[in-house]
């Protein structure tokens, strides 16, 4: 180790190399705040060739790394390795290449999210995947987690939209993935790459898809006495044949933590709200309105309200892309969940879920990606009660595990990371996670590349839902 | 295929023992902290580590590390009060933050980060050990800057010793730099300036002391449009400093001082009190935090105290301000600069720009990152001269960007950071006070 | 060897004892029947298929016109646009070579739409990854990396993908342009533009075909507004999705029985660049997907299509028709795929996409 430190400190100056306390304890955890651990350092490269020396060095040593964007993981997927290297890449941030004529821009991993978007605006282009922390996380974690967003029912998520990767592999050597082309010849290995939770090394140049900007949207607030039937009125809109750019729901309880948070002018007496968004071509999304009010008019709902300019329709957007964090003026502590169940059984697992809400005693606030069925149910918990957390992960584990028993998934955009890695072996068998585990050899020998994360160890089955986590028993992470 | 190197939870050898659900929540406790510094416990608890606020903070988004980051040093902080870190190994990185509170701006879970940095700043300077040269710096802005008449000497002093600049260490040498060269000729305040027309209120003014020296217009605009609307204004002849710039500092006891003085020298037979000042309003609005701990009577003069402090602009919007009948309008435009002081800390960003907007003729610009701090906050610029270099070119960039005639802001503050750091430009910016473009309305 | 497996236990048992095989891709080609060229016709059935869900999984065997005449039947389409399905291509060849139409240009390619697949690997491993619901982030995108594999890392057994809704209305509008670079101006033009259109073409004689569809009665305006902003009238406007233009962009119907077909993804600029290192040759070609991808026939030597594309920087894939390599031209990918390949099929059972071959299937 002490030998590995010297030889980091050749490639950076000590302002880039953390190795004290004071400058490491920032980074010890993601957006998943009940893991930490500690590693031995932190590096802010600024350029290719330092990430590239480093890989270098990491699988010479056997040292594990983790990259880190913004740190925004919510499933401990930035969260350092005991003892390894954090690579922080906020510094190569830099915008390389916008090309209006073939809609594309060459960016580093470092750009936040909207930057894309504010740099191409002049052009009448845009990003289109919109997680809601979009203003802050960056290019090179929404393409490790393919994060998704509100929109990506119709435009896809971050995979949908990144053409070509090159990646520093974790033993040191640079390849190139994909091209400059929506097209590609052989097998999609930029594919592969997007969504592979940093086990596959650290992309370095990112070559993104630019959309035109719609010329015009239509969105519509619709309130419910029920979540559940919010949920069913999906279903209705979705059989309706209109294809939304986006179609999100909030409970009570978001509802009330948006309000508070941003004022957005959300009507206070819903039990469920239904945000549904058109976009594309003036005289088509007026069509599509028609079609989709008269649907919504079939689902019972309480209030239906249009935005009616633009200031209206940024401020319904900002109290929903606010809702995550503003649940925190609600509870000390609360725990996302990212499960996915079929669209036509959102309301049957909406219901379920508020009765083992009520069962675990804990509250619940659910805002989610409707229009995929993409759950994130809020498990509100008090860490300062004695069993506060592990009664939160067990009502956690029940809603993945009935996500799963309803044809789901596990995850729909936040990834395993740490957090999700015991109910790996829910959804696949041994012989699915072991073809992960020998493409991951293939390309990390060594397996140093954000170690310990997405696939679970051979003989971590399933475990129970209570009691310390597989890593905190192995002294790997720990709680704050 | 067989292949066995796959990685498995191998227990590793252990660095520190795991602590399991060890929430500093529980760790910290009110009663430990006392009183005095009690409210830092509910900001660290509201975080919830989203990151929101980082794009808007000017020091991560000059410097892009988490531990010079709001949620960083949030963090840094928790661990400090909870033992696990020592002061003197994070204050550089609190000493970084300038308090323009745009974390609160952009932090959806509500997390009252003026409550802890200031408390914190506080709590830590009761145990910190200082060079020879901070402390004479900290003495010397702490001795000059509140102090209209030692503020003027120090520059006249300042103006002589420029040339050495460059051989003293670097904050000091900028305080030199940015010492103005010439001063404006005093002009002392009447004590009371009746309404004009029918009285509609009476409010005292607070003069601001760097202000006062610096750019005395502002008040005196102030004192016209406040007079011309119907208000009568005092202002109080044995005011002093306020505290605001000890308060930012950390030098909570020389605050109160200032605040106490104030609590005596301001009548009670007024609707408000009226400050120009961002900083100053920002700081008086603090009162009740700065006091709290201290004896209850005291405390409730402190809070009573606060909750007149009004700004001078979202005082007129309240009033109703009547700009005067004008035959013919001259087309200007205007780009509006929002003091963190002002937008962060008081939430005022409405006001002004609605103030502005009744101004025939006016066009209202908005600059690029309008969140993001100009580089003056208080005497950061004194004491990290490198950053607010930085953050005023970036300033002045944007502003310059938009192309407007006038910039107009509501702290002394920011007008002559900007002013200073658009001398390099081919056109140097014009920065006004909002209230003396309203003031001169009534100009004939 | 059992040429046609009844079931995908009969299938694993196969890849476990061989050394060598290839699945055959369409039911109508003769061309390969070698020992080692297995038929899945028999895995031909729908899974399962839930319109209200908008997501269907079938069995790899099964033609591509059927699913799309399943999915139809619903109001529901496959918005990657699998071409070549007049020919009797198997939604499993589709994926593995990694096929879409002209349409994707509204919503996404091949793989934008494809959910999970279940295939064996080189070890006679049956895996499944990915999975039937429209959004999944659980382990690696397996399925994603499957397509356009060539079934060199395994044979696709079954297969989910995402559907959309067909618009009620269509239309087709023809715009003949002078020279083809007047024709690639306006394909620049049209692709920025907010207007939302459903496929976008060139052929190298400067025709820009649009399609565009919505709901009823809308469509009429945006025609009106398209015509505008190109200022032209457009010189030919169907109401239907019209047969003779579309699959004719892709299949080039007229290209002579021999040579070989190739798929180039290009963008707009690389188009104008091919073009012209193009022109001259009597190689029929077109431009598809606002410009994304380019169809050539080739008849002359592939080693100086090779050349050629690899000059440009463009790689290009062998669709049909013998050629030394299935990929040609630029072969950046290839130790990244080689490192999976070692993964998945280190006995090299499937064949290598890089290494010379007999010919591609189809
Ligand atoms: C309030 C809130 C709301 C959110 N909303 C959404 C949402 O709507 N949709 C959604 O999908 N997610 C959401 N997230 C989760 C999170 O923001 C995303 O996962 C995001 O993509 C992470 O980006 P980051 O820059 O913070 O990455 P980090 O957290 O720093 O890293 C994430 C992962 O990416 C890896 N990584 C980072 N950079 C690279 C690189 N260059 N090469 C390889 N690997 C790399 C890291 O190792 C890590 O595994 C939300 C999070 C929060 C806190
Ligand atoms: S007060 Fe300003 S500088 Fe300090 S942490 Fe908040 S945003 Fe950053
Ligand atoms: S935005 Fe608020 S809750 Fe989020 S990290 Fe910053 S201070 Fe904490």
């Amino acid at each position: 180790m002490s030998d590995f430190i010297a030889q980091l400190r050749e490639i950076y100056p000590s302002e880039r190399l953390y190795e004290d306390d004071a400058r490491i304890t920032p980074y010890v955890s993601d957006g998943l705040t009940v893991f930490r651990a500690k590693p031995a350092a932190v590096v802010m490269p600024v350029c290719n060739d330092e990430v590239v020396k480093t890989l270098a060095l990491c699988h010479a040593h056997d040292i594990p790394f983790v990259a880190r964007g913004s740190g925004t993981s919510l499933s401990g997927g930035s969260m350092p390795i005991e003892e390894g290297l954090v690579i922080s890449l906020n510094q190569l941030n830099q915008i390389l290449e916008l090309d209006p004529d073939n809609r594309t821009a060459r960016v580093q991993p470092g750009v936040i999210n909207t930057g894309i978007s504010v740099a191409a605006a002049s052009h009448g282009l845009y990003f289109a995947p919109d997680p809601s922390s979009q203003t802050v996380c960056t290019i090179g974690g929404n393409l490790a987690f393919n994060s998704g967003g509100a929109h990506c029912l119709k435009y896809g998520m971050t995979s949908n939209h990144i053409l070509g990767i090159k990646v520093a592999l974790p033993d040191g050597e640079v390849v190139e993935l994909g091209n400059d082309s929506l097209e590609n010849t052989g097998p999609d290995c930029v594919g592969l790459f997007v969504g592979s939770e940093g086990l596959m090394g650290i992309a370095l140049e990112i070559q993104v898809r630019l959309l035109p900007k719609p010329e015009s949207y239509r969105t519509i607030l619709a309130s419910y006495d029920s979540l559940e039937t919010a949920g069913d009125a999906v279903a209705t809109v979705v059989a309706s044949g209109i294809l939304p750019g986006a179609m999100e729901i909030m409970d009570a309880l978001a509802i009330e933590a948006a309000e508070a948070a941003v004022s957005a002018g959300y009507p206070d007496d819903a039990a469920a709200l239904l945000l549904v968004e058109l976009d594309g071509e003036a005289a088509a999304v007026e069509a599509e309105f028609a079609a989709l009010t008269s649907a919504i008019e079939t689902t019972g709902a309480k209030e239906v309200r249009a935005a009616q300019d633009e200031n209206e329709r940024m401020l319904i957007w900002k109290g929903r892309k606010s809702a995550f964090s503003a649940v925190g003026r609600l509870s000390p502590d609360y725990i996302v969940q990212d499960g996915v169940v079929p669209r036509s059984k959102l309301g049957e697992a909406l219901k379920a879920i508020s009765e083992l809400s009520a069962d675990a005693g804990l509250r619940v606030a659910n805002v989610f990606h409707a229009g995929d069925g993409n759950l994130h149910p809020l498990i509100l918990f008090d860490a300062k009660q004695p069993d506060g957390l592990e009664k939160a992960e067990a009502l956690a584990g029940k809603i993945l595990r009935l996500c799963l028993r309803l044809g789901g998934s596990i995850t729909g955009e936040h990834g395993v990371g740490v957090e999700k890695l015991k109910y790996m072996p829910d959804m696949f068998s041994d012989t699915d996670l072991e073809a992960f585990r020998r493409i991951r050899r293939s390309i990390d020998t060594k397996e140093i590349s954000n170690r310990g994360k997405m696939l679970p160890g051979k003989e971590a089955p399933a475990l129970s839902d209570l009691g310390p986590h597989p890593l905190e028993k192995a002294g790997i992470i720990s709680r704050m | 295929m067989e292949n066995s190197e796959t990685y498995t939870l191998q227990p590793r050898a252990l660095t520190s023992e795991p602590e399991f659900f060890s929430r500093m929540i529980s760790q910290i406790s009110k009663e430990k902290l006392g009183p005095e510094f009690a409210s830092m416990k509910d900001p660290i608890e509201a975080c919830v580590h989203c990151g929101f606020c980082l794009p808007t903070c000017p020091t991560y988004s000059t410097m892009g590390d988490e531990m010079n980051s709001p949620r960083g040093r949030i963090f840094l902080m928790k661990e400090t009060l909870e033992g696990k870190l020592e002061p003197e190994d994070v204050d550089p990185y609190i000493d970084n933050c300038l308090g323009c509170l745009a974390c609160v701006t952009s932090c959806p879970s509500g997390v009252e980060y003026g409550e802890l940095i200031s408390p914190y700043r506080a709590w830590s300077e009761r145990t910190r050990e200082r060079s020879l040269t901070e402390k004479v710096q900290r003495f010397a802005m702490l001795k000059t800057i509140p102090y209209p008449d030692r503020f003027r000497k120090a520059s006249k002093l300042a103006t002589l010793f420029k040339p050495i600049g460059r051989f003293l260490p670097k904050g000091m040498g900028a305080m030199l730099e940015l010492a103005p060269h010439t001063l404006p000729t005093e002009q002392p305040l009447e004590e009371l300036h009746p309404a004009r027309g029918e009285r509609r209120g009476r409010v005292a003014l607070l003069a601001g002391c760097a202000q006062q020296a610096l750019a005395p217009r502002i008040n005196l605009a102030a004192i016209r449009v406040l007079t011309r609307n119907g208000i009568e204004v005092v202002v109080p002849k044995n005011q002093g400093c306020c505290g605001s710039l000890a308060m930012h500092i950390g030098a909570a006891h020389d605050a109160r001082k200032a605040a106490l003085n104030n609590f005596d020298a301001f009548p009670d037979d007024i609707d408000a009190i009226i400050s120009t000042a961002a900083g100053c309003g920002s700081g008086m609005k603090e009162y009740g935090t700065l006091f709290a701990g201290e004896d209850p009577e005291i405390l409730e003069q402190a809070q009573n105290y606060a909750s007149k402090v009004i700004d001078i602009c979202e005082y007129l919007d309240q009033i109703g301000f009547v700009p005067p009948e004008k035959e013919n309008a001259t087309p200007i435009t205007v780009a509006y600069h929002d003091a963190c002081h002002l937008a962060h800390a008081q939430k005022i960003r409405s006001s002004p720009r609605k103030l502005l907007q009744s101004i025939p003729g006016l066009t209202l610009l908005e600059p690029a990152e309008w969140e993001i701090c100009c580089g003056s906050a208080g005497s950061y610029n004194i004491e990290h001269p490198d950053t607010a270099k930085e953050l005023g070119q970036r300033k002045v960039k944007n502003l310059v960007a938009t192309g407007a005639d006038i910039v107009a802001t509501g702290n002394i503050g920011c007008l002559t950071q900007i002013e200073f750091h658009s001398k390099e430009q081919p056109k140097p910016l014009r920065v006004v006070h909002t209230v003396e473009l309203l003031d001169q309305q009534f100009e004939e | 060897m059992d040429s046609n497996p009844q079931s995908i236990d009969a299938l694993v048992s196969l890849v476990k004892n061989a050394s060598s095989i290839k699945v055959r891709g369409s039911e109508n080609t003769s061309t390969q029947s070698s020992a080692n060229v297995i038929s899945l016709s028999a895995l031909n059935r729908i899974k399962e298929y839930l319109p209200d869900e908008y997501t269907i999984s079938v069995e790899a065997g099964m033609a591509t016109s059927e699913v799309q005449s399943t999915l139809a039947a619903k109001g529901q389409y496959l918005p990657f646009d699998p071409p070549f399905a007049s020919e009797g291509t198997t939604i499993g060849a589709t994926i593995a070579r990694g096929l879409s139409g002209p349409e994707s240009f509204r919503y996404g390619i091949l793989r934008d739409f494809i959910l999970g697949v279940t295939f064996i690997d080189g070890h006679g491993n049956l895996i499944r990854a990915g999975g039937k619901v429209v959004k999944n982030a659980a382990g690696f995108d397996i399925p994603k990396l499957m397509s356009g594999s060539c079934g060199s890392f395994g044979i696709i057994a079954e297969a989910s993908f995402k559907v959309f809704p067909v618009a009620p209305e269509t239309r087709t509008l023809v715009f003949n342009y002078s020279h083809f670079d007047k024709g690639h101006e306006a394909l620049v033009k049209l692709g920025k533009s907010p207007f939302t259109l459903d496929a976008l073409d060139l052929s190298s004689e400067g025709s820009l075909v649009i399609k565009l569809a919505g709901q009823p009665g809308s469509t009429d305006e945006r025609i009106s507004a398209i015509e505008s902003f190109l200022e032209s009238r457009a010189d030919a406007n169907t109401e239907e999705n019209n047969d003779s233009i579309w699959p004719e962009t892709v299949q080039l119907h007229n290209r002579p029985a021999t040579g070989t077909l190739l798929k180039v993804p290009t963008n707009p600029s690389s188009v104008m660049a091919l073009e012209s290192a193009l022109t001259g040759s009597n190689a029929p070609r077109r431009y598809s997907i606002g410009g994304y991808v380019a169809w050539v026939h080739w008849s002359e030597s592939v080693e100086a299509v090779s050349s050629l594309l690899a000059k440009l920087n463009l790689s290009g894939q062998v669709v049909s028709g013998g050629a030394p390599a299935i990929i040609i031209g630029d072969t950046g990918q290839r130790p990244f795929y080689n490192r999976i390949k070692s993964a998945l099929d280190p006995d090299g059972k499937f064949g290598d996409l890089y290494a010379p071959t007999a010919s591609a299937h189809l």
